[in-house]
């Protein structure tokens, strides 16, 4: 593990040295939490009411949570993997390391998440300061506990998917319109745009198939308390099937791809 | 005219090799013109949402919500088919030093540099956003001088778009760790411009003056089109783009003084 430990310090090196880049990437994560809110309060502004069954404080407190999740939860390595390492070639140099190129994925995204959430620290202090008069949160220690709990699996879940989403450059060289349509998707299924309550029901059911609604929209829910703790107890079940699927599925894929894989630079 | 006309050649062999070049990554193209498509039917469907929580959306109906949408496609179908993919390109072209390839030509260093790359898939989008408008506008009657107005100000939309990309992109020249403004920009303005501006307007003013350029693009060329545009807003709109683009063309002009090419 001391390899991979040294690979998460490299990565927070790096972030470190490439801090403009990462301020601009951190104020890129609050736009759709906070172009969402001001929405909301147009639409409260104007009509008076916002949407069925949903108070303008829980909405707002709602995206404020989202925003909370989707910096905390998020991985950006499909395009390292899928142009740099396949595309480019730079794969080549970790295969011949003794190391797993899955774990190295794993400890460097980490280490830019550190600095990328530390950063983010302050201009999340300050989306709480301004909308701080609607903001309506009390989790008992409980739903916070099982909140964190699905957060967790979620961070293996969305770390699996885009892995599997940069490997795909083994079979498709140039993948930017699929991850673009996966983030499509995501946005959609996952409670980032709206929550899953708005949609119809027959989009909620097809929310189901996918693992997308973990993401978000579920530790957000239970922190609202939203949902009892007996009625989550299968979606916990579902939620960990998934992070074990999708990580076999990464291993597999994986080692499927390196057979078709051929360093362009040579 | 004879130099319009050579530049207006050139482009069109541009164009030709751009085409060559998709051939490599044909699944690629089907992917990305998927997207597209994906994103417009996914941004008609959010208007049916939005519009069934909040029928009258800060004062505007879901058709009205919907022609924003069709402006948003033929805007952004249009400015991502010829320059977008030059300003994802261009900050690396500048830090590596690469810009000497499109500087040493003996032609418009910014129209190579902004017009190098045509972007086949984006055409989609641009077709969609028509189909959207001819679906919508039949409901409106517009009159001519409406309709003059409604064309000038999408033209004022894609001159303050690549106006302010190119004013960003240029920042490259003296900080080299900025390359990812462009796509900062990109979500900036997807999120704001299918939004309606007033509704902004009605939740904070203060929000709604610092993203005044960016509803220029789509907002008010769709809010011009049914006639709830002010003659000022129109004048301001149009006066916007000219001063936007000279300012970046300048600006540009200037900052190429600062490049240092990877081989000198």
């Amino acid at each position: 593990m001391k390899k991979y430990w040294r690979v998460y310090v490299n990565s927070i090196q790096d972030a470190l040295a490439d801090r403009a880049r990462l301020v601009v990437y951190v104020l890129e994560d609050f736009i759709p939490p906070t172009i969402s809110i001001m929405l909301w309060l147009g639409i409260y502004n104007f009509s008076g009411k916002v949407a069925s069954g949903w108070e303008l404080n829980k909405l707002i407190s709602y995206y404020i949570v989202i925003a909370f999740l989707t910096l905390t939860l998020n991985h950006y390595i499909e395009f390292p993997i899928g142009f740099r390492d396949i595309k480019e070639g730079g794969l080549i140099k970790y295969l011949m390391r003794p190391l797993s190129y899955l774990m190295y994925i794993f400890s460097g995204s980490n280490g830019w998440k550190t600095v990328r959430f530390l950063f983010s620290l302050l201009p999340y202090s300050l989306l709480i300061i301004i909308f701080r008069q609607y903001l309506s949160l009390s989790p008992s220690l409980s739903s916070l506990t099982m909140a964190i709990l699905f957060a967790a699996i979620s961070y293996m879940i969305i770390f699996f998917q885009r892995f599997l989403l940069g490997i795909t450059s083994f079979w498709i060289t140039d993948n930017d319109g699929l991850v673009n349509f996966f983030w499509m998707i995501q946005a959609l299924f996952s409670g980032l745009l709206i929550p899953l309550d708005f949609l119809p029901k027959w989009l909620q059911s097809i929310t189901w198939f996918f693992p997308f609604r973990f993401f978000y929209y579920f530790p957000a829910k239970i922190i609202f308390e939203q949902l009892r703790p007996s009625s989550y107890s299968t979606d916990l079940f579902l939620a960990v099937l998934w992070m074990i699927g999708l990580g076999l599925l990464s291993s597999i894929f994986f080692k499927r791809g390196l057979k078709v894989f051929s360093d362009t630079r040579q | 005219m004879k130099n319009f006309k050579r530049y207006i050649r050139i482009y069109w062999q541009i164009i030709k090799a751009n085409t060559s070049l998709i051939l490599v990554y044909r699944f690629s193209l089907l992917t990305n013109v998927l997207t597209t498509v994906s994103w417009a039917v996914f941004a008609i469907f959010a208007v049916i949402l939005y519009s069934q929580q909040a029928p009258n959306l800060a004062g505007w109906s879901r058709t009205e919500l919907l022609t924003l949408t069709g402006v948003f496609s033929l805007v952004t179908g249009f400015a991502y088919t010829f320059f977008l993919l030059n300003f994802i390109n261009l900050p690396e072209r500048i830090n590596i030093g690469e810009l000497d390839v499109l500087l040493t030509k003996p032609l418009d260093s910014q129209f190579l540099a902004t017009m190098f790359n045509f972007s086949h898939a984006n055409i989609a989008r641009f077709l969609i956003g028509i189909s959207i408008l001819l679906f919508t506008i039949k409901k409106f009657s517009m009159s001519l001088a409406e309709m003059t107005i409604f064309f000038l100000l999408l033209v004022a939309a894609v001159i303050i778009l690549y106006s302010i990309w190119l004013l960003l992109v240029t920042l490259n020249f003296y900080t080299r760790r900025l390359d990812n403004m462009i796509s900062f920009l990109l979500e900036l303005f997807d999120q704001t411009s299918r939004t309606p501006s007033d509704a902004f307007r009605i939740a904070n003013s203060w929000a709604f003056n610092f993203l005044l350029p960016l509803f220029m693009v789509v907002s008010f060329p769709t809010k011009a089109l049914w006639g709830k545009l002010s003659t000022e807003w129109i004048l301001t709109t149009l006066i916007t783009a000219i001063a936007l683009f000279f300012l970046s063309r300048k600006f540009w002009q200037f900052s190429l003084q600062h490049y240092s090419s990877a081989s000198s």
